[in-house]
């Protein structure tokens, strides 16, 4: 390992599997990188290498797997067609509640609904609002604890109809003011009390239960950065505002401080530019920064994408084809530019095809071959695998190669 | 440096513009007076609404072929609350913006998956809605019968009925305007939005909410031309459904198309060129063929496109 420190697992994959409608792309691909660590990913084309950097970064979302970051994890454990039933019967659900508060109220229509039909409709309401919560109660204990709660308060709303409808017969729309204290029941303040308490207490537990698919900009807040393989940079605009446009997640400026030029968001611009400046000096692009990214050199693309995603402050970079289309001379300036990304402290995930850069920078090489993972280990026991030399070389060939 | 950046901070081209802006009222034009006055305060409304149009097609990039119903929407809003209640012009006016944002936003949420024309035809759609709302709904909008006799602006409890007191009024909202997109454009919301309008998944991967910067640019947008509609109703005194037609949409996007998609000054100098031309084919034909103004206008912009198809003021520099 030439002696590099490395800390602590940062990023863990874990039987990550990415289906396309019949084809599996990734197949039950693990992996980790450790803080400082430069990891290199590397397979014949199609291998599936792209895929699970989307799968990374939620710009694709794994069919399966587990995927955990600084202590997050990006990936739901429910699987999305669940997800969509409970967020639909979710949907219903408020939906459902927003007729149901006035037939509690009785404000709207109290001539009409101060009746026993009221009380059987409210009760047919209830129950279907019930078996909307249904789905809720696969997850964890707590949303057994909402259903009982909403059980209560629909209970005890029924029952209080019931129990005052004929104190309301003689009431009618224009004389109802004075009720309106009266109307209130104590079970709907029980209710809003309840779910304000469940919002409040359970916020972090009802989003670990329903382990929410982090989205891609939320990944790169928590420290993801990434380049593309087909350069991906905002090309109308300068390699300036490509890179401030790396400090957005990193600012916090909204609508009413930009317009009123607060301070606050004077300062943050300006600092931004700073920042933004820097991480192009950093890549030796200090003296491009007006130029339209779209017309810069594909060399100088490639280094304003890397800073833009230096700009996110991430924990990990991930460089999808880097050296692609480079020279020599470029290639080998890249390898020097990764490593002094990797002495800042920022740990590195690359995907080349360049033997020579993966071999000279990757402190730990894993091979993808059709979506499986077939090799990991260091340069030297991945390049004498026979199952990588099968894999790229074809079987026979490796056979001559033994 | 493009013109936009320089709005505000280069004395030497915003002094000039808002002297020759400030003194155009005081103009010894004679008989042609008013109408001059007129012509120019119909021009200030549509760079304000050419204004607040740019922010969706020309910032996030995502065609709007509705603009006009949130201008029609600003319009009733303040015409029918100004009619009721008799409120004030600075009462009414956030209560229009206001609303107009809040059905931006409603037309923004299901639409943030949509693209291009699908998105187009979608706001296509949901313009000729409230158009017809307001056309049909007699209880409310009284319908075609339109609504006369809106009060005219008001400052500080007096009634500014003289025209040049409503051109200086609409400049001021003009720079409202202005000043609120030139800020953003140069702004972390701005860029958000041009990340947008350029690559989504680019801008996802740097931490971009795609999503809620749609919704907030809907909901500006649609503010501005809700406002733009407010004054327009105080302003003109009478609004019917015939005023907001699709054509207006397709004039409004015209400018902006002009001058330059995405660009501020653009915007503006589409304006400046494009409606006063109008108004002045209208008095140049004869009355039979007024409505081939339209024809000269189409070809302005088929030759535009052969000429200079990204605008007189482009964003982009080569």
């Amino acid at each position: 390992m030439a002696g590099r420190k490395t800390g602590e697992i940062l990023l863990k994959a874990h039987n990550v599997v990415k289906k396309f409608g019949g084809l599996t792309a990734v197949k039950e691909v693990s992996l980790d990188v450790r803080a400082g660590e430069i990891v290199g990913l590397i397979g014949p084309n199609g291998a599936g290498k792209t895929t699970f950097f989307n799968c990374l970064n939620a710009i694709a979302v794994p069919t399966s797997g587990e995927i955990t970051f600084a202590g997050h994890s990006l990936v739901s454990q429910i699987s999305p067609a669940t997800s969509r039933l409970v967020f639909r019967s979710g949907l219903l659900f408020a939906l459902l509640s927003l007729l149901w508060l006035p037939l509690v109220l009785g404000v709207v229509w109290p001539e009409t609904f101060f009746r026993l039909e009221a009380v059987l409709a409210l009760s047919i309401l209830a129950l279907f609002r019930i078996y909307l919560l249904r789905p809720l109660s696969l997850f964890r204990p707590w949303s057994r604890l909402l259903l009982i709660i909403f059980v209560l308060v629909d209970g005890i709303c029924a029952v209080n109809w019931l129990w005052r409808s004929p104190e309301f017969s003689e009431v009618s729309f224009f004389n109802l003011f004075p009720f309106y204290p009266l109307l209130v029941p104590g079970s709907l303040l029980l209710l809003l009390a309840s779910l304000v308490l469940l919002l409040l207490f359970n916020l972090p537990r009802v989003k670990e239960a329903f382990g929410q698919h982090l989205r891609a900009d939320v990944i790169t807040r928590l420290g993801i950065g990434r380049t593309f393989q087909n350069i991906r940079l905002f090309s109308s605009l300068s390699a300036l505002d490509n890179v401030k446009l790396g400090r957005h997640c990193r600012t916090r400026a909204n609508f009413f401080g930009i317009v009123l030029a607060l301070p606050q968001a004077r300062k943050e611009e300006l600092d931004s530019a700073e920042k933004a400046a820097e991480c192009l000096r950093f890549v030796g692009l200090g003296k491009q920064l007006v130029s339209r990214a779209g017309s810069l050199p594909y060399g100088d693309q490639r280094r304003l994408e890397i800073a833009r995603a230096l700009a996110t402050e991430p924990k990990l970079l991930l460089l999808d084809e880097p050296a692609a289309g480079m020279n020599p001379t470029e290639s080998a300036e890249l390898i020097t530019l990764v490593r002094r990304i990797s002495q800042a402290g920022i740990a590195v995930l690359i995907i080349e095809h360049d033997m020579k850069v993966i071999m000279n920078l990757a402190d730990r090489i894993y091979v993808l071959d059709h979506g499986e993972l077939i090799a990991s280990g260091t340069p030297v026991e991945v390049r004498s695998n026979a199952k990588v030399i099968e894999a790229y070389l074809g079987a026979q060939h490796a056979a001559s190669e033994a | 440096m493009h013109l936009d950046d320089r709005l505000f901070t280069d004395k030497k081209l915003y002094l000039p513009l808002l002297a020759a802006v400030l003194v155009l009222p005081w103009l010894p034009m004679g008989i042609a007076g008013p109408y001059v006055l007129r012509v120019a305060t119909l021009t200030l409304v549509y760079m304000v609404l050419a204004l607040g149009l740019n922010v969706v097609p020309g910032f996030t990039g995502l065609l709007d072929l509705g603009y006009v119903g949130f201008f029609g929407l600003g319009a009733y809003t303040a015409g029918l609350l100004t009619v009721h209640y008799q409120w004030s012009l600075w009462l009414v006016l956030p209560l229009a913006a206001l609303n107009g944002a809040f059905w931006g936003i409603l037309r923004g949420a299901p639409t943030l998956r949509l693209s291009d024309d699908y998105f187009a035809i979608v706001t296509f759609g949901f313009s000729e809605l409230i158009i017809l709302v307001i056309r049909n709904e007699l209880w409310l909008t009284r319908g075609p019968m339109g609504v006369p006799g809106i009060a005219q602006p008001d400052i500080f409890g007096k009634v500014l009925d003289q025209p040049w007191q409503a051109f200086y009024l609409i400049l001021f909202f003009l720079f409202l305007v202005l000043w609120v997109v030139v800020k953003i454009r140069s702004s972390r919301l701005g860029r958000a939005w041009f990340a947008v309008r350029e690559d989504e998944i680019a801008a996802e991967c740097v931490g971009v909410n795609v999503a809620s910067y749609k919704i907030i640019a809907f909901a500006l947008s649609a503010a501005i031309g809700a406002l733009a509609g407010a004054f327009y109703a105080r302003w003109f005194r009478f609004i019917h459904p015939d005023m907001f037609k699709f054509w207006e949409s397709i004039l409004i996007l015209c400018l902006i198309v002009f001058g330059g998609m995405g660009s501020i000054t653009g915007a503006l100098l589409g304006a400046l060129i494009l409606i006063p031309l109008t108004e002045l084919l209208r008095i140049v034909l004869p009355a039979e063929l007024s409505n081939a103004r339209y024809l000269l206008f189409g070809l302005i912009i088929v030759f535009m496109m052969r000429w200079r198809p990204a605008g007189l003021l482009p964003v982009e520099k080569e």
